[in-house]
């Protein structure tokens, strides 16, 4: 694994759309909770002075984060569990199986002065069916910059996994979502 | 997020399968480089 994209598709901006930190966070500590991740990882510095790479041997799994200065060094599940989690900021008491919330706010740092996200969560049927994520912000900085407010719901779909939804439309297809989602602002800063 | 907000476990086959889902098709096959004292 390395990082990890929001979205593959031509989203119709300017330039190369590039992996996302936070989502790989995510993704790493999705694997944390899934026992998939090694029973070591190896936190190793980087050549770029403000990148640390954080690699599992037995997963393959690669990790980066900014403005962390490290050499190598072994840390154990929960100490990379930590790890993880410290860029990733829970809001209120980590939820656990069995005392799911039905509601509740998610709040991700990168560090103090990066790129944040906040969101609020609906869980509808806990551990049945959908979850739907509402109010999704990225704030970068000082420069924050609010997405248009939207929900996405994430289904049970086909091959056993989840499919995201944004106003009834699978964003699987990616392409069709981004294309209005990009476009729609430019149409009406046209008019 | 599913397995983070607690929605369910993260051992549960269609979090395992949606994981696996975005580890084939939403990540960089380029990966990031050791230090070339590593590598």
């Amino acid at each position: 694994m390395a990082l990890v994209y929001r979205y593959r598709l031509h989203d119709g901006l300017e330039g190369e759309e590039g992996t996302f930190l936070i989502c790989t966070f995510w993704l790493a500590q999705a694997l944390a909770e899934a026992g998939q991740l090694g029973s070591t990882m190896q936190m190793t510095a980087s050549t770029r002075p403000s990148t640390t790479i954080y690699t599992t041997p037995t997963s393959g799994t690669l990790l980066r984060t900014c403005n962390v200065q490290g050499v190598p060094l072994a840390i154990n599940v929960a100490a990379a569990d930590r790890l993880i989690s410290s860029p990733l900021l829970l809001s209120g008491p980590r939820p656990s199986c069995g005392q799911r919330r039905s509601a509740g706010t998610h709040e991700a740092k990168e560090d103090e002065k990066g790129a944040s996200w906040k969101m609020s969560y609906d869980m509808l049927e806990p551990g049945q069916g959908t979850f739907v994520l509402r109010r999704w912000l990225y704030m970068s900085g000082a420069d924050p910059f609010k997405r248009p407010d939207r929900s996405m719901e994430l289904r049970p779909g086909p091959a056993g996994r989840f499919a995201a939804f944004t106003e009834g439309e699978n964003h699987d297809d990616a392409r069709a979502h981004s294309q209005r989602w990009v476009r729609q602002p430019q149409a009406e800063a046209a008019r | 997020m599913l397995p983070i907000v607690g929605f369910l476990p993260g051992t549960d086959p269609r979090v395992r399968a949606t994981i696996d889902a975005i580890d084939a098709g939403l990540t960089d096959s380029r990966g990031l480089g050791l230090p070339l004292s590593l590598a």
